[in-house]
């Protein structure tokens, strides 16, 4: 395994060529993660060759891509017992192809991510938040974000909060659109404060992304939707509420937005809220709640 | 024939003539008055649009007008038909992006055989065998920087100095001339049209009215126009893909197969079809490069055609810090180019590298034609994935909307999508209807509600993708085998589907709205999506993702569904919500190039299809 505490980065670009994310861990947990490293690599070292293997034809793999990025994280997906393996790349320092593309480093990096996100390893938790810290581009931001939140933890939802509140601009709202994959009360509440509060609409825009999926309806049908059950009324009420206030208060792409995000999460008490703020345009309302199930 | 009076710049004398000094009549000398007459100046062109120029009045009436009753056509004269352009230089290194292609039959000065011959808009000077000495003709043209005139003489052709006058002999005599477009349309800057004007400048003299005589005709290059599904293909195209770009001989084994089965599904359908199968490393036939043609008048009825290719305006990444064009859009010029085809780049470099998905030309298709209220779209009009901050290049935009005849283009929301391309989620089919033709889109709340029904059948623990691997095809693949209450289970899965089936209902608004398409001409391709970096992208085939052979035959990608009572699930749901409208479908395993690489068997395949019978100038755009 390669040092796991180093410096972090000077610039982004320094990063991205390399293709290392130059994540930071305190040293207990630094010291964790090295050891079930090492231990998974003697349990499951196929794993770790595939992973290793993805890696080698990144640039390959990304010239053969259709669109902005490879689908890696499907690709990662698949390997199973991979959780230290991703571990193991998130944290590795060696450069990953120090002369691949730019799409081919970001594909990778947020493929590590989201793959371990989607794990839901709980032990892999200081791993995701130290990635959410260091990351700088806000693509690997955004899929930090997302990882981190599919864990769902308690823990997870106030680091979040705490990288949204201290990040600005751009990689605010990176953390915000990824942000909706933690499908707790307190996420929730959380973006739909901002969005009250957001002074842009690229802003409001991620916002609108992090509350559509946090309150996303069919996500929040399957097992792994979110730890806590008994938050999702709440979670969907939240997200629903201050969704639909963007609607009736806006126009244009933000007001398509807000309607996509609304009928994503199909809360219960849409039509209720709709009717409540009918005045606002009532053209544009009931045009809303036709459209509701 | 048009003289124009108010062009003469003489002086008319009441009473003015002149006295010839004997005129014989009958053998008896008589003292004849004779006033001077006004020439009668007259260029033709193929006015009427039958592909010759006639000598009565019908290439002679309104020639200086232009409509969907009349006026000349030409053609951007942008083929190879000596196949005298190359891709490489003498030393055989490839010519960079920006010399390639800047060769072609419009950018010499030559007329390069018969075949270019047939590619030049014809004229003719009518005879003016009395045309007093000293009388002048020569050629205006408004738009002298988009057009070459050639002149025929008994050895072949030259080209016309537009600064000096014509040989008199021309006018006296009678002469032909070719035009020939030096580009297409390229912007809204140039409208297409020219006018070509014969000035024809008498001196002073006896016998006619001296002055300046025009006869203006005018002429429009002919639009680029690219096909719909509705129109049966000719030739197919695939990338024979190789394993890997260091080694190009080494093909991929899954390329090889898919080839294989492609064109064993082609020849079934259509054995008088091609399929040309091109060595290169790009396995997206679909994206990087896009077919369509221009035409003019033939003769009996006949459109002459030129096929045009245009090259993507994809910029990729070729190292961390340098950026170029897409190498596989090269083929336009170094594989189609040639005989009566033409190839076409147009690109903005400094266009963001975000959008660049929305470059390839799974990003581009075109509505089959079409009429909503009092606007009518006889050719199709073109669709695609665009919206402010996140749109196609807006000099290739600029390009196709130039060409009047397949636009405005319809834009939808794509963003949404990893790859951002409409052939994603809608297809369109021929269909035996007042429209012609129907619309499939994909609907994941279908696909859904088809796998919770089997759910509640007790099938949720029936398989779906038995055998299929996600990873790449160097080796460590792992199973993509899950049951249907796995997949129902899938957070990722859900959240993605959940969000795709409320954008494609927003972009099936704005195709409803544009073409008033209703849902009983709707189609529903059920498949779900999946989140891959906060985008979405299907997750089980994307059977909406055809290859239409023509009016029965859809190739489709194998949807690898869950097989229950002998039938995958999936399969036969397509295949009977088309069978009503005379389709069969033709499966095709896409997974390992295509499906597990973000695309399908549209994403894979290409074609030239047949040229409409409407023909463009008898509409209005």
């Amino acid at each position: 395994m390669k040092m796991l505490t180093l410096t972090m980065v000077v610039t982004a670009q320094v990063a991205l060529a390399g293709g290392a994310l130059e994540v930071k861990l305190a040293p207990a947990d630094a010291a964790k993660i090295e050891k079930q490293v090492a231990l998974a690599k003697k349990a499951q070292p196929a794993a770790f060759e595939q992973v290793a293997k993805i890696q080698r034809d990144l640039t390959v793999i990304d010239a053969k891509k259709r669109g902005r990025f490879a689908p890696l994280t499907t690709l990662l997906n698949s390997v199973p017992e991979a959780t230290w393996a991703l571990v193991e790349a998130i944290v590795s320092t060696a450069a990953v192809a120090p002369e691949a593309p730019r799409t081919a480093v970001i594909a990778w990096q947020t493929g590590l991510l989201e793959s371990l996100g989607d794990r839901r390893v709980l032990a892999t938790e200081p791993v995701l938040m130290a990635a959410l810290e260091a990351a700088t581009e806000p693509e690997v931001i955004r899929s930090a974000a997302d990882g981190l939140g599919r864990l769902g933890t308690d823990g997870a939802a106030t680091a979040l909060i705490a990288a949204a509140s201290k990040r600005e601009g751009a990689a605010r709202e990176a953390v915000f659109a990824g942000m909706g994959s933690c499908r707790r009360t307190a996420v929730a509440g959380f973006l739909a404060r901002q969005l009250a509060l957001a002074s842009t609409d690229s802003e409001r825009l991620a916002l609108v992304k992090g509350l559509s999926r946090v309150g996303n309806e069919w996500a929040l049908e399957t097992s792994g939707g979110t730890p806590a059950k008994n938050e999702i009324p709440a979670i969907r009420q939240l997200a629903a509420s201050a969704l639909v206030k963007l609607y009736a208060e806006s126009q244009g792409h933000l007001r398509q937005a807000a309607s996509d995000a609304v009928l994503v999460i199909n809360a219960p008490e849409t039509k209720v809220l709709l009717a409540q703020l009918r005045a606002k345009d009532p053209a544009a309302i009931d045009t809303l709640i036709a459209k509701t199930h | 024939m048009t003289s124009r009076s108010w062009l003469v710049a003489v002086v008319v004398v009441v009473g003015l003539g002149c006295e010839k000094p004997k005129a014989t009549l009958e053998g008896s000398t008589l003292p004849v008055r004779i006033d001077p007459a006004t020439p009668s100046i007259d260029l033709r062109a193929d006015v009427n649009r039958n592909g010759i120029i006639d000598l009565d009045a019908a290439d002679d009436d309104k020639e200086d007008t232009w409509d969907a009753q009349h006026g000349a056509i030409f053609l951007a004269n942008i083929d190879d038909d000596a196949a005298r352009c190359k891709a490489t230089d003498a030393q055989g290194r490839q010519l960079s992006d920006e010399q390639l292609p800047n060769c072609n039959d419009a950018t010499d000065e030559v007329v390069n055989g018969a075949d270019d011959e047939q590619d030049l808009a014809p004229l003719e000077l009518i005879a003016w065998p009395q045309a007093p000495m000293g009388t002048t003709a020569q050629f205006v043209v408004d738009a002298d920087d988009k057009v070459r005139l050639f002149r025929k003489l008994a050895t072949g052709w030259e080209a016309i100095d537009l600064s000096k006058p014509l040989p008199l002999g021309d006018l006296t005599q009678g002469a032909t001339y070719g035009l020939e477009g030096r580009d297409i349309t390229r912007n809204q800057q140039w409208d297409g049209f020219v006018t070509v004007t014969m000035r024809v400048t008498v001196p002073q003299q006896a016998y006619y009215v001296p002055g300046t005589y025009d006869d203006v005709v005018k002429l429009r290059v002919a639009p680029v126009l690219t096909f719909f599904h509705t129109l049966p293909v000719e030739t197919a195209y695939v990338s024979s893909m190789p394993n890997d770009p260091r080694t190009p001989t080494v093909l991929d084994p899954d390329s090889r197969v898919f080839v294989a089965a492609l064109r064993a599904h082609l020849m079934t359908a259509r054995p008088n079809s091609n399929l040309i199968s091109p060595t290169v490393f790009d396995q997206w036939t679909q994206d990087y490069f896009e077919t369509g043609y221009a035409s003019m008048p033939g003769t009996n009825g006949a459109q002459h055609v030129m096929k045009v290719f245009f090259r993507s305006a994809n910029i990729e990444q070729t190292s961390f810090t340098s950026r170029g064009m897409r190498q596989a859009g090269r083929i336009v010029f170094s594989l189609f180019r040639g005989k009566d085809a033409a190839g076409v780049q147009q690109i903005d470099m400094t266009s963001p590298d975000e959008s660049q998905s929305l470059n390839s030309f799974g990003n581009f298709e075109t509505i089959p034609p079409y009429s909503l209220g009092a606007k009518t779209w006889p050719l199709g009009r073109v669709i695609r994935g665009s919206i402010p901050g996140f749109a196609p290049d807006q000099s290739f935009m600029g390009m196709t909307e130039s060409q009047k005849y397949q636009g405005p283009e319809v834009t939808i929301d794509t963003s949404w999508l990893l790859v951002g391309h409409v052939d994603e989620t809608m297809s369109f089919l021929k269909a035996s209807s007042p429209r012609g033709w129907i619309l499939l889109v994909n609907d994941a709340r279908l696909a859904r509600q088809m796998l919770q029904d089997e759910v509640g059948k007790g099938n949720g623990g029936v398989h779906l993708f038995v055998g299929q691997k996600w990873m790449d095809d160097n080796g460590n693949e792992t199973s993509a085998d899950t049951t249907i209450q796995a997949l129902l289970n899938n957070t990722a899965v859900m959240m993605a589907s959940a969000e795709a089936a409320v954008k494609v209902d927003e972009q099936l608004a704005i195709v409803k709205r544009e073409t008033g398409i209703t849902d009983a001409e709707i189609i529903k391709v059920p498949f779900l999506h999946e989140d891959v970096q906060g985008t979405s992208l299907a997750h089980q085939p994307g059977t909406v993702n055809l290859f239409v052979l023509d009016d029965h035959n859809l190739v489709v990608p194998d949807p690898h569904g869950p097989v229950i009572g002998g039938k995958d699930l999936f399969k036969t749901h397509l295949e009977q919500a088309v069978a009503p409208f005379g389709y069969t479908v033709l499966w095709l395993d896409d997974w390992n190039l295509y499906h597990r690489m973000a695309g399908e068997v549209h994403c894979g395949t290409n074609a030239f299809r047949s040229i409409p019978s409407t023909k463009w100038w008898e509409v209005t755009p």
